[in-house]
């Protein structure tokens, strides 16, 4: 068989490999190894950013909305080169407030509706800009790589009340109910 | 898109969303278990002590 000639990253945990034989065997496999121990995670994620909770100052000077105590948004510390969201226009600085009907109030909550989101999926985001503070909504086509599920528990876990539309449609479709767990838990 | 069972579509909508929803349905609990219609129209609720337990339950519930 005719391996590519290319770099492998290839996860693992570091006392359940032999990190030579590992790269013994990749190297007969047609790769240039490098072993990784732990998780590593994609270069550039389907939306493509870095982002942070916003710092008292900047909830202030952007104006940022509150629901019991948290902040709404997510600030872009940085956006990967040539990615989805630097496609899209957004740029470090930029807060994202709302991912289609979704608010966002953490990096949970963008993981969660990027968990149930597909590939190459055209997304509107509501963002406040830097420099600006005024509201845009821009399009972000998704990127290929899918968030890794941390909590397997947790699949059917989604970001806000934006994915109940689609529970509602899938349970109208199937005759069902619609099952809401309203979890007193932080995000 | 979203896990089934053969009774229900199931959802969980974690704090502070879940405060959004009760805002426009006062009368759930949270934590607590929301039976909809397709319709959006609330037809049951239950109220677990926990959050974790509302997830025990839900899983029982979508077995």
């Amino acid at each position: 068989m005719d391996f590519p000639k290319k770099q492998a990253t290839v996860t693992a945990e570091a006392e359940k490999y032999d990190e030579k034989a590992l790269l013994k065997a990749l190297e007969k496999a047609g790769f240039g190894g490098k072993v990784v121990a732990g998780e590593t995670k994609p270069e550039k994620g389907p939306l493509g950013a870095d982002t942070r909770v916003p710092t008292a100052e900047e909830a202030k000077t952007y104006q940022l909305g509150k629901l019991v105590g948290k902040v709404q948004g997510q600030y872009v510390s940085g956006v990967d080169k040539g990615g989805p969201a630097e496609k899209a226009g957004l740029k470090a600085g930029d807060v994202l407030l709302v991912l289609d009907a979704n608010k966002v109030f953490s990096r949970d909550d963008i993981e969660d509706f990027l968990r149930v989101s597909q590939p190459g999926a055209q997304v509107k985001v509501l963002v406040k800009r830097a420099g600006t503070y005024k509201e845009e909504t821009v399009t972000v086509t998704l990127g290929a790589n899918k968030v890794e599920d941390k909590d397997k528990h947790f699949t059917w876990q989604y970001a806000g009340l934006g994915q109940l539309d689609d529970a509602l449609a899938a349970a109208k479709k199937d005759g069902k109910l619609v099952l809401v767990g309203l979890s007193g838990a932080d995000t | 898109m979203l896990k089934a069972s053969e009774k229900f579509a199931r959802i969980i909508i974690r704090r502070p969303h879940a405060y959004e929803f009760k805002n426009k349905d006062k009368s759930v609990p949270i934590p607590g278990i929301v039976f909809l219609d397709a319709q959006r129209k609330v037809v049951g609720t239950v109220q677990p002590e926990s959050a974790k337990q509302l997830v025990e339950k839900m899983n029982e519930l979508t077995k």
